[in-house]
């Protein structure tokens, strides 16, 4: 038993959640109301696997490892009232009567503390019914003030009280496009610092780089957040296949860090996905092993907006999902190589893994994407994603320079000083980023 | 080894067909064969060189010329199709290939099992053999038996971009693989006709066909859908058909889903509209203003218009009474929308597109909220008034303008807001027995009211009393000075009377 809990924080987490756990429950062949599909015996994705993410109640009801909590009631009473109410236990569901207002500042001290011993007090008694727990998933957003702020603060309390326990994060960059406040710099970049140290490895989705695919690869004319947040339980499910799934590689948390995180500060692995293609066009594109694994190393079918090519790759891991044969991956993977797209450092013992799950990829009914027989998701550890960092600390700096909007935190009871400690440590992250992209070894004799 | 006009060969990583085997002034000590990509940007010429003309190609710059020596070189070789099947799915190239990058080799994980997985081939339900070199299916009576072996279990049978030109191939590979519910042929460019004439074959396991870019002929539909009479989804993208391929057919009632993405359709056949088909495809065809006659109704739901010639507003009004189940469209990339830059302009397209579309909940994947459709429907209701857009029937699917009769006679009367919050009393001075209107604001205290008459009359506020009438003699006084309008009940035609204080 290696379970796994899943926490989904503010109005961006619990809505992805909700995408995810719709998708996980289609894949495992589990109704909305929580019973077996008709004609199924027993989850699909067997045993060991699937119980990493629901647990069964006595009346042959699946229940999902999961909590929701948002500081507001809105978003969570449409899970209440949705029509996945009957797939979560009441107690899952948490969630305050005062938003955060975007504010971090609110979700981190004022507000979210409020909420806080509940919160804990309902993440201890789902852990108390894991056998073996191995670690948390958390999603939440930068950008908001719930996702950012108690997030955070979440993120820290599990780390006090689960120090051994994994804590993988999903977290959504904001993206000007779908912008919610002028503050998501602010909320951003006070929120990394405040999670650096506490989660182990976090997959940015950049909204920016979603809504382009949208627009672009599935011609949707104005993606809304519904639409944005299917691509992400797509992407969320792939990496997360190989804990459902029996047999693959990454069978727990752990595992993922191993091969990605040299260092515990550079966890952020650029997440690709292919391939995105709309309904009616599944099959004209020819979805080989070879155009996929390729179609993951280019900008487009990136979840974060930056380019590899000028970078290196500290570790990088492919997850194939379907109908795959061992020969095609072996003849992709050397056409990566030719193409000499993929530049690794040379002082990183940990190297380019593949995982393989025998589980097709499902499309959900009201998603734009196409069900396709295979898919590869990879997972890169790549120097170029402080080009993010670099983005959203420059939007930072603009509205800090001259102190603007800074007052509404300090009216929650920060300190200003705290700003300009979180700005340095993102400072000190894109200095560390260029530091491991140096080569180590410094040849004497040849120059 | 000899090769032919018209074969087909995968080279390097791309699939060509053969157009011209023989000597060309440029290099006339070599033979060389002319060849046409499939993928058009692979090639270098139209068939001419030095402006000599040796072959022709269907798309302009897809042909090349190869030296004998590189083709013989860098030809796959071609395999039947249980080679193929062996090739993939049995082949075991061995884990410690050392393939490495920089100073890191590649570890694969798990497909250990994977091998021993796909071993088992009787067991697999999807088979998928794309870009194989596959050029026919068996050598021998002894193949047939081993595929019939191997695959008779197969639902998802993927042998797209390979080698074959034979449609007989392709009933050759059905007969044997009984149980394929979805079979992809895309990307084998067919050169034959169907030959049913000899077997009167048909398959109806087949429920899901994808002939993607096959070279299809307006005839072959016909025949399409006497071999597969239970399909469900044709896919017959790319392929040059016209409307006549389908005019006058019956289409097997089962089919759902019919996908004609970059055909040259002009307009859409009857029996099209009229049959079961849900789900209805038409990017970038010809699609033209032209295209549907108001009279027809039909039952599909989602409907895709990306990429054609619509250019009036007056085919989506035909659309919208003809497509009456209609909940998606996908209208991009028309004239009709083209041309116009800006974000207002955008705007504008959208909404008018939203109002037009009665039923619609999806437009260009993206959801119709209500209030999108309000907001829409409010916003061209302003320009009827204005009246710079020309609509003859689109307001009657609009409630706006359905709720309205104004709007409904295209014209709206200047009503302000203003106007339902006034009221419209008379007052009349028992003094000097003269009566006047006055408008007043409903919320207004009765005190402000006095205030009015007083002045009216030239006299104090103070002095004067206001009285209302309660049946017939009755009178009551209305004395509560600082209580509205509303809250003393009086509204538009009451009569109010005045008297000096004092009096009775």
């Amino acid at each position: 038993m290696r379970e796994v809990i899943s926490v989904n924080v503010g109005q961006a987490g619990c809505q992805i959640g909700n995408a995810c756990w719709e998708l996980y429950s289609l894949e495992h062949g589990i109704r909305p109301d929580g019973y077996l599909q008709d004609g199924l015996d027993r989850p699909k994705g067997g045993e060991e696997g699937f119980s990493t993410f629901f647990y069964e109640t006595g009346s042959g009801k699946y229940v999902p490892r999961a909590i929701y909590v948002d500081l507001e009631p809105n978003v969570i009473d449409e899970v209440r009232n949705g029509a996945y109410k009957d797939f979560f236990h009441p107690e899952q569901l948490i969630s305050g009567k005062e938003d955060a207002a975007n504010n971090y500042a609110r979700g981190h001290y004022t507000v979210g503390s409020q909420i806080l011993d509940e919160v804990s007090d309902r993440i201890r008694r789902m852990a108390d019914q894991c056998d073996g727990l191995q670690g948390f998933l958390f999603t939440h957003s930068l950008g908001g003030g719930t996702g950012s702020g108690f997030g955070s603060l979440l993120l820290e309390e599990l780390s006090e009280n689960y120090g051994k326990k994994s804590k993988l994060e999903f977290a959504v960059y904001p993206a000007p496009q779908v912008s919610t406040s002028v503050v998501e710099p602010y909320n951003t970049v006070l929120s990394t610092h405040s999670t650096l140290e506490n989660s182990d490895c976090t997959f940015m989705l950049d909204n920016e780089a979603i809504y382009d695919m949208c627009t672009k690869r599935l011609g949707i004319a104005r993606p809304s957040f519904a639409h944005l947040n299917n691509l992400i339980a797509q992407v969320v499910s792939s990496v997360t296949a190989s804990l459902r799934f029996d047999g693959s590689l990454n069978v727990d948390l752990n595992e993922f860090q191993t091969n990605l995180v040299p260092y515990p500060r550079i966890h952020f692995p650029l997440v690709s996905y292919a391939p995105f293609v709309s309904k009616n066009r599944a099959n004209h594109e020819s979805n080989t092993v070879s155009e996929i694994t390729n179609a993951c190393f280019e900008p487009g079918n990136q979840m974060v907006k930056c380019n590899p090519a000028n970078g290196k790759y500290m570790a990088s891991c492919l997850l194939y999902r379907g109908d795959i044969v061992t020969k095609d991956v072996q003849s992709a993977v050397s056409q990566v190589k030719n193409k000499k797209v993929v530049q690794m450092v040379d002082w990183c013992p940990t190297g380019f893994k593949i995982g393989i799950c025998y589980e097709p990829p499902t499309a959900t009914p009201d998603s734009q994407l196409a069900d396709v027989q295979r898919a590869v998701c990879m997972l890169a550890n790549t120097t170029s994603i402080a080009d993010a960092w670099k983005r959203i600390d420059e939007k930072f700096d603009l509205m800090y320079a001259k102190r603007a909007f800074v007052h509404w935190y300090v009216g929650e009871g920060m300190e200003e000083g705290e700003f300009t400690e979180a700005r340095e440590d993102l400072a000190a992250l894109e200095r560390d980023y260029i530091e491991v992209g140096r080569d180590s070894f410094v040849d004497d004799e040849e120059f | 080894m000899p090769f032919a006009i018209g074969e087909r060969f995968q080279i390097k990583n791309d699939i060509c067909t053969i157009r011209y085997i023989g000597i060309i002034d440029r290099w006339p000590d070599v033979r060389v064969y002319g060849v046409e990509w499939d993928n058009v940007s692979r090639g270098k010429n139209s068939g001419s060189v030095d402006g000599k003309k040796y072959f022709e190609t269907a798309c302009p710059g897809s042909g090349s010329f190869i030296k004998e020596s590189k083709f013989l070189r860098d030809t796959c070789p071609t395999y039947s199709f249980l080679e193929a099947l062996f090739n993939t799915y049995f082949s075991c190239p061995g884990h410690d290939s050392t393939l490495a990058f920089g100073s890191k080799e590649v570890e694969y994980c798990g497909f250990e099992q994977l091998d021993s997985r796909n071993h088992e081939l009787k067991s697999l339900n999807t088979i998928s053999l794309n870009k194989q070199c596959i050029n026919v299916i068996s050598r021998d009576p002894t193949d047939r038996e081993k595929i019939a072996r191997y695959c008779g279990q197969v639902q998802t049978l993927d042998i797209g971009m390979n080698l074959l030109i034979d449609l007989e191939l392709v009933l050759e590979i059905l007969v044997l693989c009984t149980q394929a519910e979805e079979l992809n042929l895309s990307g084998n460019r067919f050169q034959t006709q169907w030959n049913l004439h000899s077997r009167n074959q048909s398959f109806p396991q087949v429920k899901r066909l994808y002939m993607i870019s096959c070279t299809l002929t307006d005839n072959d539909i016909a025949h399409l859908f006497e071999v597969f009479p239970s399909i469900e989804l044709l896919d017959v993208s790319m392929n040059d058909l016209t409307s006549e391929a389908f005019a006058g057919l019956t289409l097997p009632p089962t089919l759902k889903d019919l996908i004609l993405h970059g055909n040259a359709i002009e307009w859409i056949p009857k029996n099209i509209l009229s049959s079961n088909i849900q789900n209805l495809d038409l990017s970038s065809n010809l699609i033209g203003d032209e295209s549907v006659d108001k009279a027809h109704h039909s039952t599909i739901r989602y409907l895709d218009l990306t990429c054609n010639k619509i250019t009036t507003w007056e085919l989506l009004g035909k659309l919208n009474s003809i497509f009456t189940d209609l909940i998606s469209l996908k209208i991009l990339d028309n004239p009709l929308y083209s041309g116009k830059g800006s974000i207002a302009d955008e705007e504008d397209m959208l909404y008018e597109t939203v109002v037009r579309m009665g039923q619609l909940s999806i437009l260009d994947g993206s959801d119709i909220t209500e209030e999108l459709r309000n907001n829409a429907e409010l916003y061209v209701a302003s320009k009827v008034v204005k009246s710079p857009v020309t609509c003859d029937e689109v307001p009657s699917e609009c409630k706006i303008f359905a709720n309205n009769q104004a709007y409904e006679e295209g014209r709206c009367p200047v009503t302000s807001w203003l106007e339902d919050e006034l009221i419209e009393l008379k007052i009349i001075d028992k003094e000097s027995s003269s009566s006047f209107l006055i408008h007043v604001l409903r919320g207004s205290t009765l005190r402000s009211l006095k205030g009015i008459i007083s002045s009216k009359l030239r006299t104090k506020i103070a002095k004067i009393q206001l009285l209302r009438t309660l049946g017939e003699s009755d009178f009551e006084v209305l004395d509560k000075d600082f209580s509205s309008l509303d809250n003393s009940f009086l509204d538009s035609g009451d009569i109010v009377y005045t008297i000096l204080k004092g009096r009775q």
